[in-house]
């Protein structure tokens, strides 16, 4: 068809180069009019928009690349994780994947109604505490349904297992914490303990803790950290103190096993050294002895 | 036309004159390379002044590499393509991402028929190399050949993007009719 308009409606040589000599303007080159040879238009907005949205997909690589989180995948192929906390994450992917998780008291098995679509989406790059001649270290699980999760791990030598024990699964406690009511099935029995955020000035708030092994073994607790929070540190009531850590919002610290049956004291503090949030807890970890009993609701305590 | 006179002129003058100096060389092939990047490119564009620039820079640079004085214009016309081929590309890449160039206000290109108005919209919308084609063989005169020879490809390719051309002018003529009747038949 256009063959034949072409026919029909050739564009003459004449009407070409009267087009060219009337356009082709004067001999020299015009001085730009604005300092800016190109302007937007409404299209490259909404690329940009696009360009933005895939960042947005990008970001958990780049925040890998930060140290932020991972996903499970790129935290198994992570040279810098210890061995120890892969294996422990592959073994909670399996489980996920065969039990779902079940919401019964502590979560495992049992229960009703299985979140049978249960998995790990990313791991927060680990926090780390040196005890004398041990380590452990604590890492943050995203999750689905409005759980958050986290993974304690200590060195061998952190639970001091006899000489000569068999080589063993390493210690590992697994913390699956609701961020509000679920959907599914029953609250757990310890129904007070919903994770909800702390109020305005906080500094600390408690998320989980123990000792390893169970019982009179290290103790340690782990929570959020307010951004102004610099550095976090445990006093025992003979006046000592051991160092804790502080990163990616989170705290970790962990007590002498000769705090036992005592409640010491988590100091936070900001850059500047000042003392921003005290949070009283057990030297085995978790809730304190009397005379400072936990309150109703207040296993996620918040401090100040 | 009045090119193909100012391209002989060129020719005539470099040849006559063998100890010309290259500035002199270059006032003289200025306006051809002007025009050619600037049609090739897009007239009006602030885009296509700078390529214009560019293209009298790398003729300045390239002048001594040019043997015959009597080839200068094809010499010129050959850079000045290449050149607004390379910005043409640029900007329709730059175009495919909403970002257009500047218009400027080309002196004489305003108050002119509609007809040429169209024409020229509708060449702006062919491809570099068509566009190219088009204006050396047609606006600066060269030889097929010769335009083969500055765009480095064969006659026959010349021949058939010449052709092309057309066909594409005339879809775009008639594409932009129906487009103004239908904007006519929205309003009544």
């Amino acid at each position: 068809v256009i063959e034949d308009q072409v026919q029909r409606e050739q564009v003459s040589d004449a009407q070409f180069r009267a087009m060219l000599e009337a356009f082709a303007g004067p001999a020299s080159p015009l001085p730009p009019a604005t300092p800016r040879r190109r302007r937007i238009t409404r299209r490259t907005m909404i690329l940009l928009a696009a360009a933005l949205a895939a960042l947005g997909l990008a970001v958990p690589g780049a925040l890998a690349l930060l140290g932020y989180w991972e996903t499970p995948k790129q935290f198994l192929s992570d040279s810098r994780q210890p061995a120890y906390a892969k294996q422990s994450l592959r073994g909670l992917i399996k489980a996920f994947r065969q039990h779902g998780y079940r919401l019964t008291f502590g979560g495992w098995g049992g229960g009703p109604h299985p979140f049978r679509d249960f998995r790990v989406l990313g791991v927060t790059s680990g926090l780390v505490v040196h005890a004398p001649g041990s380590e452990a270290r604590l890492y943050g699980l995203r999750l689905p349904h409005g759980y958050i999760g986290y993974l304690f791990f200590g060195s061998r030598s952190f639970v001091d297992f006899p000489p000569g024990s068999p080589p063993r699964s390493f210690p590992v406690r697994v913390q699956i914490i609701p961020t509000k009511k679920p959907l599914l099935g029953p609250l757990p029995p310890d129904s007070n303990s919903v994770a909800r955020p702390c109020r305005r000035g906080w500094a600390l708030q408690r998320l989980g803790g123990g000792d390893m092994p169970t019982p009179h073994g290290l103790g340690y607790e782990f929570g959020l950290a307010s951004s102004k929070v610099a550095s976090v540190h445990v006093r025992y009531h003979d006046g000592s103190t051991t160092k804790g850590a502080v990163g990616t919002g989170h705290f970790l610290v962990w007590m002498k096993p000769s705090a036992g049956w005592t409640n010491v004291t988590v100091i936070a503090e900001n850059a500047a050294g000042k003392t921003i949030g005290r949070l009283v807890t057990s030297g085995y970890g978790g809730l304190p002895f009397t005379p400072t009993p936990a309150k109703p609701g207040s296993v996620y305590a918040c401090a100040p | 036309v009045a090119v193909k006179v100012e391209v002989s002129r060129i020719e005539e003058g470099s040849a006559g004159r063998a100890a010309a100096s290259g500035e002199a060389v270059l006032s003289e092939l200025q306006p051809l390379v002007v025009r050619t990047v600037r049609l090739v490119v897009g007239s009006g564009s602030a885009v296509a002044e700078d390529a214009a620039q560019e293209a009298l820079l790398e003729v300045s640079r390239s002048l001594s590499r040019l043997r015959e004085q009597a080839s200068a214009a094809a010499f010129a016309a050959r850079i000045a393509a290449r050149v607004a081929m390379r910005a043409a590309r640029r900007e329709r890449r730059f175009e495919l991402l909403g970002v257009r160039a500047r218009e400027l206000s080309v002196p004489g290109a305003n108050g002119q028929p509609s007809e040429l108005v169209e024409l020229k919209e509708a060449f702006d919308r062919l491809p570099p190399r068509q566009r190219a084609t088009a204006v050396l063989r047609l606006y600066v005169g060269l030889s097929e050949q010769e335009t083969a020879e500055a765009l480095g490809c064969s006659v026959g390719t010349v021949k058939h993007q010449l052709h092309d051309a057309r066909i594409a002018l005339v879809a775009h003529l008639a594409d932009g009719k129906e487009a103004k009747d239908q904007r006519r038949g929205g309003r009544a």
